[in-house]
């Protein structure tokens, strides 16, 4: 698994190189290689197994703590 | 950036399209209101049709403008931004969910040994495609996506027609008033979510239309899912309430003699079909929208990586089916509420108190 999104990272680095190519896509090169580095490791937390919390079920806890929500 | 123009024709039928691929998710309304479904849809669609009118108001208030843009011309450089991120959340959580219910789909009725993580790669590659392709392809097909979809509720229900019972509608009203109107806020936010339209208003061709374009858009589709809802009452009664796709079960009754079989494969790729535009419509607006948000050029370089931060998202987002529906009952809609009522009331009150305060200004100047 961990080999897999090794290999789909580096397919989605060359796809996206073409777009990148040139002096005028700086802020560019800098928004990619951060949202870049944050899914890679997004990635290889999830295919090594840690569990990551999920922002909605946190959004729905916190709703239901604070009494907004409709009775199940 | 450069920003594509679609023709207003388009703008109608991505509406419809997206209105219309809500027929995967009817348990949500069903398990609220049970057979009563038609009339929260009916509440739920008026409800809607004032946020829509709010956010058309918000929109021709800035022609040519998207939301990102309105946001920061309203609420100011820092401000603007921050409420657009809290918008691009919404997006980015709309199409992980989508992805995730298209998923778990494929994973329980058509593909059931294929596990849905495959299923979801194939499907987000497609959708990337079409993203870097751009709004004009993702649109350029809503038309052809929305005919596909009423010929095969056409077919399919003259093939069903014999099984309907109106009776199973009876007696009308009998679910209590506070699960109508929890089912009227579910089919508000959830099937209509209005708040996308004002990504994709300012790259309408001719804004002179908009009104009329999605005020067409919205009544067609909102009309076509309360068919939808009518129709699996009928035929299912009571089994509504506890089925997880009831559209599907009905689907999998219908069958004209024996040598006419499979009406439930139609289905399965109608549904598919749809999730896929509304997909790659939500990725679009997600990358498009980060795009504007930090000032790029282009949205093309983040597409590829943002399939992945969605795929990852739609993974964790929920443990199972059941537990996506039960939140989709009892808080989703109350979360969705912001998104859909609560900032649009916030950014059209800001406009009202800028007006005014730009009347009493020239009252002055007079």
């Amino acid at each position: 698994m961990i080999a897999l999104t090794i290999l789909v990272f580096s397919g989605i680095f060359l796809l996206t190189l073409p777009y990148l190519r040139g002096g005028k896509f700086q802020k560019e090169k800098w928004v990619f290689g951060v949202f870049f580095a944050g899914a890679f490791v997004l990635c290889l937390m999830n295919a090594v197994g840690v569990k990551l919390p999920s922002p909605l079920m946190q959004i729905d806890s916190f709703m239901k703590a604070i009494g907004l929500s409709y009775p199940s | 950036m450069v920003k594509e123009k679609i023709s207003y024709s388009q703008f109608t039928f991505t509406i419809i399209c997206y209105i219309q691929s809500f027929a995967l998710l009817t348990s949500f309304v069903f398990s609220v209101s049970g057979k009563d479904a038609w009339f929260s849809v009916l509440l739920g669609g008026v409800m809607a049709a004032l946020l829509f009118l709010m956010q058309i108001y918000i929109v021709k208030q800035f022609p040519g403008k998207n939301l990102i843009q309105i946001n920061i011309c309203v609420f100011g450089n820092v401000l603007g931004r921050v409420i657009s991120v809290f918008y691009l959340f919404y997006f980015f959580s709309l199409a992980s969910l989508n992805t995730r219910d298209m998923g778990d789909f494929v994973h329980s009725s058509i593909l059931t040994s294929t596990p849905t993580v495959a299923t979801m790669i194939l499907f987000l590659s497609v959708c990337a495609w079409a993203v870097i392709k751009g709004l004009k392809v993702i649109v350029r097909y809503s038309a052809a996506f929305t005919m596909i979809g009423f010929a095969s509720f056409i077919i399919t229900t003259i093939f069903i027609w014999t099984l309907i019972d109106w009776h199973n509608l009876l007696p009308a009203l009998s679910t209590p008033p506070q699960k109508l109107l929890q089912g009227a806020n579910l089919i508000t936010t959830i099937p209509f979510g209005t708040v996308i339209y004002q990504m994709l208003a300012g790259s309408v061709e001719n804004g002179k239309h908009l009104t009329r374009s999605c005020m067409k858009g919205f009544v067609i589709g909102g009309l076509f899912l309360m068919a939808v809802i009518i129709r699996d009452t009928t035929i299912l009664g009571n089994m509504v309430k506890v089925l997880s796709i009831p559209s599907y079960a009905v689907m999998r009754l219908a069958n004209f003699t024996d040598a006419f079989q499979g009406m439930d494969a139609i289905f399965a790729s109608m549904l598919v079909m749809l999730e896929f535009f509304k997909v790659s419509l939500l990725y679009y607006i997600v990358v498009y929208g980060v795009a504007e948000l930090f000032g790029l050029d282009s949205y093309k370089p983040l597409v590829y990586t943002f399939g992945t931060l969605i795929m990852v998202f739609a993974r964790i987002v929920y443990p199972s089916m059941m537990e996506h529906s039960l939140a989709a009952q009892a808080t989703t809609p109350l979360i969705w509420l912001l998104f859909e009522l609560v900032l649009p009331g916030l950014t059209m009150l800001r406009i009202a108190v800028v007006k005014k305060k730009e009347g009493k200004r020239r009252m002055k100047a007079i």
